[in-house]
């Protein structure tokens, strides 16, 4: 009521500046205009200095009539005010709803809402709250509504070559974002911003105090976080993915089962259309401009309907169309019911408009807290004056930096005492101050219209209404529209309606009382992700494999080095593998083998996931998938390649250099080798993933070449000193080389050919006696092999867990 | 002190401020791409004229794709094809300093020092001397507000601060002419607005200043002396700040209240209300747009109301009063002008010995390029010394011996290669800065490099190898270790060569997988896995061309050639095969070996790699 009141009272002059500002957007070619436009504004001029609440008046009259005494004195001007809120409403809820011609039905049904909307404005009785919408259409919508509540938050970070130093960001902050509205944070830089929307999202989860409520209830994170999407500054994508490919892997990720295949394909292509990327669904994410980036960005966290966007600068690096365009999206997405929350720099005037709340923070705390039509009169209020060619989101950031205090007045202490920290709710947006709102979307869709500026819009996610609610609404014209959406919300979820976003078991839903009813806690599951692990891992699967020979670059290289290096091979030791005096060589040939396989696998992915690092940090912390789902992704994808590469080069060789052709040895010998491949790049795996880029280049080799001189090819065991012999222990290549060796010198082979008068290495069993290797145990080399194997995977996984987790 | 201070002062400030103003003429300018498969011409700039005036600060503005850096470029000289008209630039386009939308430094430099390092590399000592530098580098970071941070690294810089090193790096040696690309992207309002009134200051003291700048607020706006706007790549305006409400109404355009002018001048130039682009291109031909509104008051009749003007007045007042004071100390220190010198730059030499300095000073400061991987190398050979034992003179271990020589010469290669791939990508945005804004040649860079990692690389192999040398009981005689260890410290080099290469030609990834190939490669043909003698003919071309299989037949040469006398055999053996020397070299077919041919034939590969990389890396830094 109080903040009502005070609205009401400096609501006359909002609508007499917002009348001038329609004028003027209209009058460049009348001439008449402009002198009438100065009258009115001249009679705007005086500005109240303190707005107090007049509790007679609400007591006395209702706000509505308030708006009728004005109408009789400006008739004309609040006529046309009346016809424009009418006709940009049209064009507004028209522009989704066309980009699906199937519900054109829903549409004149919508239509005639309308109407009745008015009437009911009309003739009710009762007093609608400020949060009330002027959009109809919104009660047809099915996302959840979540508004966010936040109180006395304090930050501290510690700094400092021991951390001993601390430094407080945030200082009891205190705000409340709603559901429908967008929200902007503004402040400079090193007030706090992104710190406070880190916190608000779950990214940073310690080291902060304070209360957060959801709904009014207190804040369950692990629940919260799968109703938030975080769109962060730097948008990192899959360069090789097409718009298409991106956009469906996420939606078979983020989307349960829930959902026929079909029904996420045309969920996909609603959301590209509505964000003017279609036409782009064939481009690469590499080759799309920064723009289309963040839109993308913002689609593929929308696939899932999440209830919560928050975004950290999204303007930031576009220029001030694509930035009008980017916020005209987000206010789109907010007006059909989510909570919009975003962080940004410099707002120009038309984007400025667009912002239903601003929270405005400056040296960690709050300096204001209301909607963006009330910043004027809040700073008036403080003989804080704007001039009129000053952008006012500009005018506030610079009292913010002390530009203008005095040696009496700290002006920011005085924002922050009348604003309470952000608990004082007076200036909070009224509902006339959106005819400014909808004249800088209908700016904004004009130039759309145009061809200037790709055209966005916030994609239909809901199903069809039934057809009985309109009936049920023809027999109830009189009802709010406060009890109507309640009501629709209870019918629904009791199962009538298919809602995409709830995803309880209908037994579940039927034993709740309708007044416990609350949307926060309709989707509370165990589990925060929306698909099963296994599910997550094919999907995964696919797009690694995509990736994989998208990027034919490495790829190609990888299998022609390995084929012509095969080939080179074979020609060098042509012919040696039944030839008893070459015995040496074909011992040679063994080792050669399983060193460069072992190359090429640990060089092949030392800088992998460095690379993708930025890309899973952020898909991981979104819930697209676990890491788990993601680490056994890339550990399959990459078999079939490495096992192509291993034939590549084992096959010629083995049979260009006549190596006995018994299909079971040189099963042996491929698997063998195909292990320390695979042991090698686990190697690689694990270097990579704890040291950064050019770390892994730099200190990457010292990890993999003291494994060549305890190979036993250098220097057998038995020539070795004592103290040292246990490295050839714990040496895998050492146990390759001798499971190669086993595999074709051993078990029973018949004597090699002797061609020449005397060969000293004729019988394999003497062979092995003169390698070291009598002893030697195939099952048992591949055995420890296996254990080295899964003991570096694990050892990897940990690594990539503890660095995802901490170094964000 | 404070005298010094101000006679530098005033010997920063440019003779040309009164012999010769810089002034940026351009005329008829036009200039096409081709876009397209079909090689279709397209327009990015339809003949626009202007003229940016000395002692002015003007800022370029428009919506994207309008051709604002297309006109950055031409004017800088970095786009030369397709452009056609008149551009007159002063004297010499050495005189300009381009300071990009990206701010590129050493991170392990403080602020001083590459202040230091770049006043060194742009003054000569004959001119300048260096307790003047000194006073001068105060002087400019006072000017520019980063005294406190003098030893703060650069990479603990904020955005606003890192814009002013950059801005500070190119005033060192006064330019005439400064372009700067987006100075304020990244920037809040209130660092914006520090730079931009920076920038304001050095255009007083008369330099020509030319920025592109997106959304600017109210307040930085205003301190421009001249706006140009460019849409559709013709020019829709060309005038004060000031002067924008008035010349959109002279069009038929009101701003609205509470509308930044230069959102609403963009927006009309972008057409939000109409297409515009006519006659604001037509109306922006006037010259009086330029001039002080003061002048115009009294023609014009037709002015807009007199509360806008008065309020935009009012909105200004801040500015003007800045500017008023930098007049005055301008004033004051023309007075007392003594110029006597100019500046030149150093000699090529002299820059090149500046940058052997800087490269070591960067080398020591990353500690895991030097103290831990020396401390590695020393790791390792005591760990192969450990491993073979006696092998140097043990008769029985002579087979050993040379696969130990083996391991000496993969290890180093492999691990000289790798960081050898890494060195140019990680700097080349630094190299692209400094090499355009004549801090310094590209082969000067280059040899410099060359020159820090010869010694480098020397260094470690030396420890690497004596440590193993003493350890395995290899031969003491001087003749012997000079030349194995020269034998591994040209390896380790081409290794350095090859590396450089391969990180110039490929991207990381690639090129980390194919250094690791190439490490395959040339052991398979340096003659240990294989002897020479056995690979066919055919092929045989391959073992010329592979660095390793010269430094192990110099090696196996430098320890068992000449006349070397007979190798120990134990007590507990009855025969010993290797126990004469020569046995040895004949086994691995290297009796005929000659060790000045391999050296010649390892220092031929270095050279070729080493000219490869220098033009690869030429390329690289021309192609975006």
């Amino acid at each position: 009521m109080s903040s009502w009141s005070l609205a009401s009272a400096v609501s006359p002059n909002v609508t007499g500046g917002d009348v001038i500002r329609l004028n003027h957007l209209k009058s460049s070619s009348e001439t008449h205009l402009p002198s009438r436009g100065s009258g009115t504004g001249s009679g705007a001029l005086p500005r109240p200095t303190t707005p107090v609440p007049s509790k007679k008046l609400s007591s006395k009259r209702p706000p509505h009539l308030t708006l009728n005494i004005k109408a009789k004195s400006h008739d004309a001007p609040l006529a046309e005010t009346e016809n424009t809120v009418l006709s940009t409403s049209e064009s507004v809820y028209g522009t989704p709803l066309g980009a699906t011609p199937v519900s054109s039905p829903a549409n004149q049904s919508q239509r005639s809402q309308a109407s009745q909307h008015s009437d009911e404005s009309r003739n009710t009785s009762s007093t609608a709250t400020s949060g009330g919408s002027i959009f109809p259409h919104e009660q047809y919508k099915t996302i959840k509504k979540i508004n966010i509540g936040f109180e006395n938050i304090r930050y501290t970070t510690k700094f400092g070559v021991f951390q001993r130093e601390t430094k407080d960001v945030l200082m009891g902050l205190t705000g409340y974002f709603k559901s429908g509205e967008l929200s902007a944070v503004i402040g400079p830089s090193g007030a706090g911003k992104s710190t406070l929307l880190n916190i608000l999202s779950g990214y940073t989860t310690y080291g902060f105090t304070g209360d957060f409520r959801v709904n009014g209830n207190r804040r369950d994170l692990k629940a919260f976080k799968s109703n938030v999407a975080f769109i962060r500054q730097d948008t990192s994508l899959q360069a090789f993915l097409s718009v298409k490919e991106a956009m469906h892997f996420a939606a078979n990720l983020k989307i349960g089962t829930h959902m026929t295949h079909s029904e996420k394909r045309e969920r996909v292509k609603c959301i590209l259309e509505a964000i003017g990327m279609y036409e782009n669904r064939h481009t690469r994410t590499g080759q799309l401009s920064g723009g289309q980036k963040k839109r993308l960005a913002i689609a593929l966290e929308l696939v899932n309907n999440p209830p919560v966007l928050i975004l950290d600068e999204p303007t930031t690096g576009l220029d001030s169309f694509t930035s009008n365009q980017l916020i005209n999206l987000l206010k789109k997405l907010a007006i059909e019911g989510r909570t919009v929350i975003c962080t940004i720099h410099q707002p120009s005037a038309l984007t400025f408009a667009m912002f239903d709340h601003l929270y405005a923070i400056g040296e960690g705390k709050c300096i204001y807290a209301g909607g963006a039509q009330n910043l004027l009169p809040f700073l008036g209020a403080l003989n804080l004056h704007c001039p009129e060619s000053y952008n006012p989101a500009d005018y506030l950031m610079e009292i913010a930096t002390h530009d203008y205090d005095t040696a009496e007045d700290n002006q920011l202490e005085k924002l922050v005492a009348l604003m309470d920290n952000g608990r004082n709710e007076d200036y909070r947006q009224s509902k006339t101050a959106r005819v400014a709102q909808l004249a800088a979307m209908k700016k904004v869709d004009q130039l759309m219209a145009a061809g200037l500026i790709t055209p966005v819009t916030a994609p239909v996610m809901s199903t069809s209404v039934p057809a009985h609610f309109m009936q049920g609404n023809t027999f109830k014209p009189l009802t709010p529209i406060n009890e109507l959406s309640s009501r629709v919300w209870d019918s629904q979820t009791a199962g009538i309606g298919n809602a995409g976003s709830c995803c309880k078991p209908k037994k579940k839903n039927k034993s709740r009382p309708a007044i416990e009813l609350d949307p926060s806690h309709l989707c509370k599951r165990q589990n925060i992700y929306a698909t099963p692990f296994y599910r997550q891992l094919s999907i995964l699967l696919v797009r690694t494999f995509l990736l994989i020979w998208r990027d034919s670059s490495l790829t190609t290289m990888r299998f022609a080095i390995h084929l012509i290096t095969g080939i080179l091979i074979g020609t060098l030791y042509f012919g040696i593998g039944n030839d008893a005096a070459q015995t040496l060589n074909i011992f040679r040939y063994l080792f050669y083998t399983i060193m460069f396989i072992m190359y090429c696998a640990f060089s092949g992915i030392l800088v992998k996931f460095p690379l993708e690092f930025p890309i899973v940090s952020r898909e991981h912390f979104n819930r697209w998938y676990s890491l788990r789902a993601y680490y056994v992704a890339i550990t399959l994808a990459d078999l079939p390649i490495q096992i192509i590469c291993s034939a590549l080069f084992i096959v010629p060789t083995y049979l260009m250099t006549q190596q006995p052709l018994e299909l079971w040895r040189f099963g042996m010998f491929f698997l063998i080798v195909f292990v320390t491949a695979l042991v090698s790049q686990s190697i690689g795996l694990a270097v990579g993933a704890a040291l950064s880029l050019k770390l892994g280049s730099i200190l990457g080799p010292f990890f993999i070449c003291p494994f060549l001189q305890f190979s036993g090819f250098f220097l057998m065991e038995k020539d070795a000193p004592v103290f040292l012999r246990w490295m050839f222990d714990i040496s895998f290549l050492k146990y390759s080389l001798e499971g190669a060796t086993m595999a074709i010198f051993g078990y029973d082979r018949e004597p090699l050919a002797c061609n020449e008068l005397y060969c000293h290495l004729r019988h394999p069993q003497f062979i092995l006696k003169s390698l070291d290797m009598a002893n030697g145990n195939y099952t048992l080399a591949l055995i420890f092999l296996f254990g080295v194997l899964v003991f570096l995977r694990i050892l990897a996984f940990y690594i990539m867990s503890f660095r995802l987790r901490l170094f964000r | 002190m404070e005298k010094l201070t101000q006679e530098f002062a005033l010997r920063t400030m440019p003779d040309f401020a009164t012999s010769s103003p810089f002034n940026i003429i351009f005329e008829d300018l036009y200039y096409r791409v081709e876009v397209g498969k079909d090689r279709e011409k397209k327009s990015v700039l339809k003949g626009i004229k202007g003229t940016f005036k000395s002692g002015e600060l003007t800022a370029i503005m428009g919506p994207s794709g309008a051709g604002k850096s297309s006109l950055m470029n031409i004017l800088t000289g970095l786009t030369k094809s397709g452009v056609s008209g008149k551009i007159e630039i002063g004297k010499a386009r050495k005189l300009c300093g381009y300071i990009m939308q990206d701010d590129h430094f050493f991170p392990y430099f403080t602020v001083e020092e590459t202040m230091l390092m770049a006043a060194t590399l742009k003054i000569s000592n004959q001119c300048v001397s260096l307790k003047e530098k000194r006073t001068l580098i105060d002087y400019l970071l006072n000017s520019l507000k980063l005294t406190k941070t003098r030893q703060t690294k650069c990479s603990n810089l904020s955005g606003g601060q890192k814009k002013r090193l950059s801005i500070a790096l190119e005033l060192i040696d006064n330019p005439a002419v400064l372009f700067l690309d987006e100075p304020t992207t990244g920037l809040d309002s209130s660092s914006s607005f520090d730079t931009i009134q920076l920038l304001r200051g050095l255009a007083n003291e008369g330099r020509t200043i030319v920025c592109t700048i997106h959304q600017p607020s109210t307040n930085i706006y205003n301190l421009f002396n001249l706006v140009y706007v460019l849409s559709a790549g013709r020019c829709t305006y060309q005038g004060t700040p000031q002067n924008t409400v008035m010349f959109l109404s002279s069009v038929g355009l009101e701003c609205p209240p509470y509308h930044n002018p230069a959102d609403f001048l963009l927006e009309c130039a972008n057409g939000d209300y109409g297409d515009q682009t006519e006659a604001l291109a037509e109306a922006a031909k006037d010259i009086r747009w330029r001039y002080d509104q003061q002048l115009m008051q009294g023609e014009d009749a037709d002015a807009p109301s007199e509360t806008q003007v008065a309020k935009f007045n009012e909105s200004q007042s801040p500015g003007q009063v800045q500017v008023q004071v930098q007049k005055i100390e301008i004033q004051n220190m023309e007075s007392s002008k003594d110029l006597t010198k100019h500046t030149y730059p150093p000699t090529e030499y002299m820059r090149l010995w500046l940058l052997i300095g800087r490269c070591h000073l960067q080398f020591f400061r990353d500690w895991t390029l030097t103290y831990l991987k020396l401390g590695i190398h020393v790791l390792c050979s005591i760990l192969i010394g450990l491993f073979f034992g006696d092998s140097g003179s043990n008769a029985t271990k002579q087979i050993s011996n040379v696969g130990m020589i083996m391991i000496h010469c993969v290890y180093l290669w492999y691990t000289t290669i790798m960081p050898g791939i890494l060195r140019y990508p990680a700097e080349i945005e630094i190299i692209r800065k400094e090499t355009f804004n004549n801090w310094y040649k590209l082969r000067t860079y280059y040899l410099a490099t060359i020159i820090t990692s010869t010694p480098v690389h020397i260094i470690f192999s030396t420890v690497y190898i004596t440590i193993g040398y003493l350890m395995t009981d290899q031969p003491v005689e001087m003749d012997r270790f000079v030349k194995y260890l020269l034998s591994a410290v040209v390896v380790t080099i081409c290794a350095d060569g090859l590396g450089v290469f391969l990180g110039t030609v490929l991207n990381p990834v690639n090129g980390t997988f194919v250094g690791a190939v190439s490490t395959s490669c040339m052991l398979m043909f340096s003659g240990f896995l294989i002897l020479l003698n056995h690979i066919p003919a055919a092929m045989r071309f391959m073992a010329y061309i592979s660095p390793l299989r010269y430094a192990l037949e110099n090696m196996v040469i430098s320890l068992y050639g000449n006349q070397r006398g007979q190798l120990i055999c134990p007590p507990t053996e009855f025969y010993c095969h290797f126990k004469n020397a020569v046995t040895v070299l004949r086994q691995f077919g290297m009796e005929d070996g000659d060790f000045g041919h391999n050296i010649l034939m390892i220092l031929i590969q270095i050279a070729i790699f080493k000219v490869l990389s220098y033009f690869t890396l030429k390329h690289k830094i021309k192609t975006n």
